[in-house]
């Protein structure tokens, strides 16, 4: 049985909410298919840090030529490309 | 076969590194390229990889030990029951043990390795005898600069000093102790001078903004793609990427650019060795690679050390200055800022010795403006 993939948007929701409050922004109310770096809540080290944990959280290790807006550009782009990869 | 395992050397400037723990037990099986034991430096806590399968057969040191660079950590042997060669052969370092080619060293090598405090095991890799001519090289090869550049005075890290009042002493984290490295060569060897300049910001926020919509990225590259700007400038103007040997300039061969990333708490100077063979694609590729590994603490040695140039910026912070510390060896760092509200602004600290303020002040307008060809 492969991940649940609600369960892998809701980590990367609460992981975008806490960074995005570190800098005092809220982002309770992203949508799965909002366009993260467009919103402006994180900026570009946030971003960073996301990606970081998104690799650590899911022990993944993203090549750079994936780190892209077609693969991580929203919470849904991100849990498929999550999910395609643990199930490979 | 048996075969020691060195410790590393991680820093231009650092003889010496720290043990820390043995990452397999003794006895036990590892491969080529696994890690077996940890080495700290001022930089960074790092993994020595076992060079070729074996069985782990002793470690002579205790985690926390300073030992030279070039000292045998462990030894690596086709069967756990082994046996390690005599402390006599461990500690000639100028020659492999235990049956193995016996390295000659010329005498002018020999003086010249001891001027850098190398070992020989570090520059002959498996050569029967060392020239000074494969020092030299070895020392190109590391960006060290000659020994005569060295300051002879202790450095204030060195000297026990504690207040009167009472209180406690902690030892410092590596990441601390590299910036105190660093601070302490800006301030004991370089002359710094700082310079700085107003710039427009759009004109570099819409070069980055095309970059990352023409690349997919998932971010502006916006202060990697200056930092690539500061390299072609150093292409065009090489005495910018240079440092003091002596009474004369040492120009570097090739530019290896230190760009800071905040990792948690630390602040790591990521290197990119010889940045200028990189297309401005690969360079913003290799440079956000890096980022991500000094977030996440995973650098290796050689990824965080034998900066000739740097770029540094503090735009995050939403500061309205940014005042670099140069580091050791380096004659031109950029300091950026750009403030929410305010004006964008590009300073320079630099090593007097080396540049003057019009140099500086020559590398902050060219680098104010992103390259022509992209924003027709």
């Amino acid at each position: 049985m492969g991940p649940d993939l609600s369960q892998i948007k809701s980590a990367i929701r609460r992981e975008i909410q806490r960074l995005a409050a570190n800098l005092g922004a809220d982002a309770s109310g992203v949508a799965d298919d909002d366009i993260i770096p467009a919103l402006g809540i994180l900026d570009s080290a946030s971003l960073l840090e996301l990606i970081v944990w998104y690799e650590q959280y899911f022990k993944l290790s993203i090549p750079q030529s994936d780190l892209n807006i077609d693969n991580f550009g929203s919470i849904e782009l991100m849990a498929g490309y999550a999910s395609t990869k643990l199930t490979q | 076969m048996l075969f020691p395992i060195y410790a590393p050397r991680v820093n231009n400037n650092d003889d010496m590194v720290r043990v820390g723990r043995l990452l397999r037990a003794p006895g036990q099986k590892v491969n080529k390229g696994d890690p077996v034991i940890e080495v700290e430096t001022d930089k960074a806590l790092f993994e020595v990889e076992a060079e070729g399968d074996g069985f782990l057969l002793e470690c002579h040191h205790k985690q926390g030990d300073e030992v030279p660079i070039g000292t045998v950590l462990v030894w690596i042997g086709s069967t756990p029951e082994e046996q390690v060669p005599s402390d006599a052969d461990r500690t000639n370092h100028g020659n492999v043990p235990n049956g193995h080619v016996e390295t000659e060293i010329t005498a002018k090598a020999k003086v010249l390795l001891e001027r850098h405090r190398i070992s020989a095991s570090e520059v002959a890799r498996g050569k029967a005898r060392i020239t000074i001519a494969d020092v030299e090289a070895y020392l190109a090869a590391k960006n060290s600069t000659p020994a005569e550049i060295s300051s002879s005075r202790p450095s204030a890290a060195e000297l026990p000093e504690q207040p009167a009042i009472p209180g406690t002493v902690e030892r410092l984290s590596p990441e601390e102790r590299g910036m105190l490295r660093t601070v302490l060569w800006h301030r004991d060897e370089a002359v710094p001078g700082y310079v700085e300049m107003q710039y427009d910001a759009e004109r570099w926020t819409l070069y980055a903004r095309r970059h990352m919509e023409d690349n997919r990225l998932l971010m502006p590259a916006l202060l990697p793609l200056m930092a690539y700007r500061l390299v072609t400038i150093a292409t065009e103007l090489p005495k910018i990427n240079a440092t003091l040997a002596g009474q004369q300039r040492y120009v570097y061969g090739q530019v290896n650019l230190g760009f800071t990333v905040q990792g948690g708490s630390s602040l790591y100077l990521v290197v990119i060795a010889n940045a200028g063979r990189l297309s401005e694609r690969e360079f913003v590729d290799t440079l956000s690679e890096l980022q991500r590994k000094a977030t996440s603490k995973t650098l290796c040695p050689e990824q965080a050390g034998g900066a000739t140039l740097a770029f540094s910026s503090m735009a995050r912070w939403n500061v309205s200055r940014h005042v670099p510390v140069l580091p050791p060896h380096c004659s031109l760092i950029i300091g950026h800022a750009a403030p929410k509200g305010g004006p964008a602004v590009l300073g320079a600290t630099y090593d007097h010795r080396v540049l003057t303020g019009y140099d500086a002040l020559n590398v902050l307008q060219k680098l104010a403006t992103p390259p022509e060809r992209e924003i027709a």
